[in-house]
């Protein structure tokens, strides 16, 4: 969990309110029934608090599997109303004192549009076939639930991250499953079979979680990787982390899937790394010289080098390809070229956003095929719309250039220190 | 001991065939249609394990024998006493043991599955007949199946030669939950499968099959991840190739004394991984400095502490690596410094390398030396031991090098690199970044 945030938080009077009137409304219901009701409520709000983790961003709490389910129970509306808000209650007061009230609201949105969903499908679904067996209503607030929430999610941010729909496909139906066997365990065998229903949702988060935190130490490693050659006075601090953000922008801009623009990125991080074992300087900081030759030896050893130590041969023969970012003879592929444009751009710009419109125009120049062409004015489309793209690339190969002159190793072996940022996962509760 | 597993094999068999002779023989019908289909569905899961995570320890035949009995205790506890007999000597019979002929293992395992089995299907059936709860039925039944497998197990492995009951007992005991609620799981699905059907299974394959796709992904990233740390090593030792070969030998001496000194597989795994790291800080030294024939001035020597420490601490602060800086940093090395406020384990494993970098130092030739004979570095190693070294991990190298006849040093390098200027045949300098001055030499100071 992430730090608590600065801003407006929500009020713990207005939360005490809210959870003495459920309470109340509950205790109206009678004993045995505020058991239950209490029991689903507490269930159900846990189950908001607990993410299973989507790879490549974003999160969807399991208690959706239950919100999913507890409208095909014998529980009346007014009934499930009451949990729902109480749920409700229980994950935005732990939620409150992590996060200002901003988050609070886009957090509490997304789930109390999600239980509104599944109880409102569940009741039309209800007047249309009066007669519908346990796993039809639990079907239809399964499909009420994830189509409202991946609406939701297209919008709305939760934890500064958006939920990838298609990532999220296998979560939603891992849950989806949890919930017809809830739904039905509880119509047929009883609430004590339907806790053990639930045991996939364990074994959804135990897998998502462990993929998800694979993907980002992944990350965080050619992260590292990428500052190896700027360590080693070899480019300058910063350049592969602003290298790659023009990268990542551009590929998005081009229209390229995931999976390729992850490519590129990694690709775009170790386009130097070549130079390491060719490295015969004295150790001073330099930048990366613009020899065609260079680049290409450059590029050759780098690509040699990352296919022995077993990357996938996308990576380096892109790596290869990207000549180290040289823009001297024509680029292979587009992605190639996204690269390189990346690369010389930022070998111009550096750390100066005042020099973009020059390194712009040094690009425009040069580019010659078709594909550093599109590349190229992709560039200079996203920065005509969105100057602070550079800014931002500067931003984030400064924490670099911040970390290497700040340095405290004591205040590190000591277990503190940053975390380097921009692959660093967020959760969305 | 070997006669007495005999024995016992024999015992598991004969009962075995006793109890589906006799479950067979009971009153009432087996719903021979639905006990084939178990069969079949058994057969190719035990084939393919399909359950990975959590429930790596747990086979996923046993969900389904536990399913099997809830839907044949609908027929009658007769039927289901012997369904799950059946079904229970089948799970035996997995593809890979029937193509390699292993009938050892096939009647073994037959045998144990289908005692364990019938006694959870007995045992199920008396609960539900006795009027409990379907849930109290399913917790005993589960019960009753996980103690005669699990007895069993240990009981035909400890006579045999393998380890001992209370060593299986231990590896076995952290997979206990998984079977209680798996097979709860199977239960479930069993007694929700009268009405829901092939659905009820699909419910339960879905998520199992998404399980499997993301271990798989997870496998894949982790060999991305390994080849990264490869990489981190092959630029390391492209910064450095006089020490070619070091960080493996570092990473290999330090499990040597970590499985001497007892660590847990988990703990040796990470140790590993900080030890071939523990070098990253050359990434930041100018190459010069590295590669240096002969010895360091002292100021050259202050050079590459400053750019090692910055390497260790710019790439310590992305975060999976900061155990590793920690471990890599002088200040957990040496058993001497102060190690207040860092992590026991950390420091531990600072201490280990520290022991192996310094070993594989002197008994490797180096620009600036010679390897030095496996003795000499032994006798250096233990002078230091106290101060520079942790005793307890000094010795602990020093007596598993021993126990194993393993020699290194002088006359036996294996990696040994072809040095344009011969190195001297001086000096013990004692790890990784080069040899010190006269001057910081005569002041104690070593790396």
């Amino acid at each position: 969990m992430s730090a608590p945030d600065s801003g407006r938080r929500l009020s713990p009077v207005l939360v005490a309110a809210v959870g003495v009137t459920v309470g109340a409304a509950i205790a109206a219901t009678g004993p045995d029934r505020a058991r239950v009701l209490v029991g689903v409520a507490v269930a159900l709000g846990v189950g908001l608090l607990v993410t299973v983790p989507v790879p490549w961003g974003g999160s969807v709490p399991i208690g959706f599997a239950l919100a999913m389910a507890v409208p095909t129970t014998p529980l009346t509306l007014q009934e499930q109303g009451i949990v729902a808000v109480a749920a409700l209650t229980i994950a935005l007061a732990v939620t409150a004192n992590r996060h200002d009230l901003a988050e609070v609201g886009r957090v509490g949105s997304r789930l109390a549009l999600a239980l509104l969903a599944a109880g409102a499908a569940v009741f039309a679904f209800d007047l249309v076939v009066p007669e519908a067996t346990v796993l039809a209503r639990a079907g239809a607030g399964i499909l009420g639930l994830v189509a409202v929430d991946a609406l939701v999610t297209r919008w709305v941010l939760v934890d500064g991250e958006h939920l990838e729909l298609k990532s999220a496909a296998p979560v939603h139906l891992t849950l989806a499953c949890a919930a017809a066997l809830i739904a039905v365990a509880t119509d047929q065998v009883g609430v004590a079979m339907a806790a053990v229903a639930g045991l996939p949702l364990l074994i959804a988060r135990f897998s998502f979680l462990r993929y998800a935190s694979a993907t980002d130490t992944l990350g965080q490693t050619v992260q590292a990787l990428g500052l190896v050659p700027e360590l080693a006075g070899l480019s300058p601090l910063g350049h592969s982390e602003r290298t790659a953000c023009y990268a990542d922008v551009v590929a998005g801009e081009l229209g390229f899937d995931r999976a390729t623009r992850q490519r590129i990125v990694t690709a775009s991080r170790l386009h130097r790394l070549g130079a390491v074992p060719l490295d015969d300087s004295t150790g001073e900081a330099v930048p990366a010289t613009d020899a065609a030759d260079d680049h290409t030896t450059v590029a050759v050893q780098g690509a040699s080098i990352l296919r022995d130590v077993g990357f996938t041969s996308e990576v380096a023969d892109l790596v290869e390809s990207a000549k180290a970012g040289s823009l001297e003879g024509p680029a292979p592929s587009l992605e190639a070229a996204v690269v390189r444009v990346a690369v010389a751009f930022d070998m111009v710009v550096g750390d100066d956003p005042d020099l973009a419109d020059r390194g712009l125009s040094l690009l425009t120049g040069v580019a010659r095929d078709g594909a550093t062409r599109r590349a190229t004015a992709a560039l200079f489309r996203l920065i005509a719309d969105r100057p602070a793209t550079v800014t931002d690339a500067i931003a984030a190969g400064d924490r670099f250039r911040q970390a290497a002159s700040g340095l405290d190793l004591e205040s590190l072996v000591a277990g503190g220190g940053d975390i380097l940022p921009f692959t660093r996962r967020k959760s969305a509760l | 001991m070997k006669h007495r597993s005999a024995l016992l094999q024999g015992a598991v068999v004969l009962a075995a065939a006793s109890a589906l002779v006799g479950a067979l023989r009971l009153d009432g019908g087996v719903d021979w249609p639905i006990v084939a289909a178990f069969v079949a569905f058994l057969i190719m899961a035990e084939s393919t394990s399909v359950l990975m995570g959590v429930a790596m320890s747990v086979s996923p035949g046993f969900m389904i024998i536990m399913a099997s009995i809830a839907v044949l205790a609908a027929d009658g506890p007769s039927g289901a006493v012997a369904g799950a007999a059946v079904i229970g000597c089948s799970s035996g019979l997995a593809l890979d043991d029937l193509r390699s002929r292993n009938l050892r293992a096939i009647v073994m395992n037959s045998g144990q599955i289908l005692l364990a089995a019938a006694g959870g299907a007995l045992a199920y059936v008396t609960v539900l007949s006795l009027g409990g709860w379907a849930f109290v039925a399913a917790v005993v039944a589960v019960a009753v199946y996980g103690s005669l497998n699990i007895g069993l197990l240990i009981g035909l492995r400890s006579l045999s030669t393998g380890p001992s009951a209370a060593v299986l007992w231990a590896d076995m005991r952290p997979a206990v939950p998984n079977y209680l609620a798996f097979g709860l799981l199977g239960v479930l699905i069993g007694q929700i499968g009268a009405e829901l059907g092939a659905v009820a299974v699909l419910l339960l394959a879905i998520p199992v099959v998404i399980g499997r796709w993301t271990f798989r992904s997870f496998e894949r990233t982790r060999d991305a991840h390994d080849a990264s740390i490869r990489l981190f090593i092959r630029l390391i030792e492209a910064k450095d190739p006089y020490t070619a070969g070091h960080t493996e030998r570092v990473a290999k001496y330090s499990c040597y004394i970590a499985e001497e000194m007892g660590l847990s597989p988990d703990r040796i795994a990470h140790l590993r991984q900080s030890a071939l790291m523990h070098d990253v800080g050359k990434l930041a030294v100018p190459s010069r400095l590295l590669n240096k024939p002969g010895r360091l001035t002292a100021d050259e020597w202050e050079i590459v502490r400053r750019h090692n420490d910055a390497g260790i601490g710019i790439l310590g602060r992305v975060n999976f690596m900061r155990d590793m800086a920690v471990v890599a940093s002088d200040r957990a090395g040496r058993f001497e410094h102060d190690t207040a406020g860092m992590a026991a384990e950390l420091v531990l494993e600072g201490h280990i390398v520290a022991v192996a970098d310094a070993f594989d130092a002197m008994t490797s030739t180096r620009s600036y030396r010679q390897a030095l004979d496996q003795d000499i570095a032994f006798e250096e190693l233990r002078k230091n031991a106290g101060t520079q070294f942790n005793p307890t991990c000094t010795e602990a190298l020093i007596a598993v090098i021993e126990q194993r006849g393993e020699r290194y040093g002088r006359g036996f390098e294996v990696d040994a690199h072809a040095f344009a200027v011969a190195p001297p045949d001086v000096g013990v300098g004692s790890a990784g970044l080069g040899d010190l001055s006269d001057e910081a030499t005569a002041a104690g100071s070593s790396s």
